[in-house]
């Protein structure tokens, strides 16, 4: 799928998450306040996920790489 | 034979009554297409019937046989795709509205490995818009409408590769592919009562497949038996120079030796009943061709928030240019309208953060589960949801247990087959899911198809209804 259990957004969007998403009316002029408050909860959502990636505040060895490194290609 | 027996028998079948000429593959093909023309939509299953080009390929494949030529044990088996495969001169919608006029000129991958071994193209299979990709939280999000369950309609086929696991389950064609990030080719194959195989990452060209997020997509089929799935794997698998994550890994023998099985841990706490139920059963099965390890756990970790952070990074890529285009208005799901606004606003520092954990997690994972053939749990926690009502009141949040091993096994690119075991509420079937090691796509499927040996959930097909 992906399966639907996005993280729970917060009721009342940040300022800065607002910010952000007042910007998408450049892509579309049509969106409506009610829509930019919902991408807002959603775009405050994304720092959720983000805090859920440490949820204990144990950073990562500074030796641990991405799962996908950079390769030189060879011709 | 009857129509109907013929129209539900495994691809495995078909292929030998065409190469026995007890039937041709262009009366195959007439009927199959007569039945996705009759059932398709009934079941939001087909987004193009390809009269044209399924008539000109069958009619190949009679022509060779005739002549003395066999491509193997698939020619003339007629099947359908995900509409996000490329098929020359078709449309290829991605099931979202801003795409319906799409036309490749080419085949994607799979589909020429499948000409190549005779497969016969009927269409282009439903599914979630963008495969799910800007979070839809129902089941009414494809411009075709809800995917509908052949057991019960009111219900929906699972997603995203929705079209597929209606199609194969309705006997609308004799096999299918379909597509899995997290869980795409495992929900449709437990809510529709069919098997569903995701292989490895890598196994299997991507090249002509709509990208949702490169690191875990993965192409799979979607089959009425464990034994197709075998089947229609080792004709679509192996390195593609167009998809540089492709490999031409063997398939490891399968030992002599009794397979080991571990059973995850907490696997049947916070389900409904019945799922639970239906998986026990299924245990007492697996104990009599296998050693069964109860309580094998999966090892902590943030799985769920790690797939997150990549997904939204490499989605976000993805429709980078339909979400600046603003037509992400166009689509049907209203959670999708606004959705990929959400994803484009995800941040660097998560997406490589992400990519990190994953290296941990992937090899936590690889250690706890190194010494069993297959981890086995309930495919889905609950049946599938009812078209019409929002995901998460579809059933009450004490049934929102362990979903399986979605995240944890597309983190790692793990196989996994999931195969039918049940039935549950509302006539609805339940699945077994078994995970499997990195290549070890034929463990997994000696241990499903010796399950289906000694069960019929696989052989039983729905009563279909035309609306």
């Amino acid at each position: 799928m992906p399966a639907p259990s996005a993280a729970p957004a917060p009721k009342k969007a940040s300022e800065a998450a607002t910010a952000l998403a007042a910007r998408m009316r450049a892509f579309d002029p049509k969106l409506t306040d009610e829509e930019l408050a919902t991408i807002a909860e959603g775009i405050d959502g994304n720092l959720q996920i983000g805090r859920g990636l440490n949820p204990k505040g144990k950073s990562i060895p500074n030796s641990v790489e991405p799962a996908t490194s950079f390769k030189v290609l060879t011709s | 034979m009857t129509e109907e027996q013929l129209a539900f028998s495994d691809a495995t079948t078909l292929g030998s009554l065409i190469a026995a000429k007890k039937v041709s593959s262009v009366e195959l093909t007439k009927m199959y297409l007569a039945r996705l023309e009759k059932y398709g939509r009934t079941y939001g299953a087909v987004v193009t019937i390809m009269h044209d080009r399924a008539m000109r390929e069958a009619r190949s494949a009679d022509r060779e046989l005739a002549a003395g030529k066999s491509r193997g044990p698939l020619h003339g088996v007629p099947y359908g795709v995900k509409d996000l495969l490329a098929a020359a001169g078709a449309p290829t919608t991605w099931g979202a509205a801003p795409y319906r006029n799409q036309v490749f000129r080419y085949d994607a991958t799979v589909v020429q490995k499948l000409r190549a071994a005779g497969g016969v193209l009927l269409a282009k299979l439903a599914m979630v818009e963008l495969a799910g990709g800007f979070g839809y939280d129902d089941a009414d999000a494809s411009f075709t409408g809800p995917g509908r369950t052949p057991w019960n309609r009111d219900y929906w086929s699972g997603g995203s590769s929705s079209g597929p696991g209606a199609a194969v389950a309705a006997g609308l064609v004799g096999f299918a592919i379909g597509s899995e990030t997290n869980g795409s080719i495992m929900a449709p194959a437990a809510y529709c009562g069919v098997t569903g195989l995701r292989p490895t990452y890598g196994r299997v060209s991507r090249h002509g497949a709509m990208a949702l997020m490169w690191t875990s997509d993965k192409l799979g089929p979607l089959c009425r038996s464990a034994r197709d799935s075998e089947l229609v794997l080792r004709a679509i698998a192996g390195h593609d120079p167009a998809d540089r994550t492709s490999l031409d890994a063997p398939f490891p023998k399968v030992r002599g030796r009794k397979p080991k099985i571990g059973v995850l841990a907490r696997s049947t706490e916070r389900i409904m009943p019945a799922v639970a139920n239906n998986f026990m059963v299924s245990l007492e099965v697996l104990r009599e061709l296998a050693d069964v390890v109860t309580n094998v756990a999966l090892p902590r970790g943030n799985y769920g928030a790690t797939f997150e952070a990549i997904f939204n990074g490499e989605c976000a890529s993805v429709f980078r240019d339909l979400v600046e285009s603003g037509k992400s208005r166009e689509l049907q799901s209203t959670d999708d309208r606004l959705g990929g606004y959400q994803v484009y606003n995800a941040l660097a520092v998560d997406y490589v953060d992400g990519m990190r954990r994953r290296t941990m997690l992937n090899e936590a994972v690889g250690k706890a589960f190194a010494g069993y053939d297959a981890i086995v749990h309930p495919t889905r926690s609950t049946v599938s949801y009812p078209v019409g009502i929002k995901f998460e009141k579809a059933y009450p949040a004490k049934y929102n247990g362990v979903t399986g091993l979605g995240s944890p096994g597309n983190l790692a690119g793990l196989p996994e087959i999931s195969v039918p075991n049940g039935f549950g509420d509302h006539n609805l079937p339940t699945g077994l899911a078994m995970m499997g090691r990195a290549w070890g796509e034929m463990q997994i499927t000696q241990i499903a198809k010796a399950y289906q040996a000694r069960t019929k959930f696989h052989t039983m097909h729905p009563k279909l209804v035309v609306v």
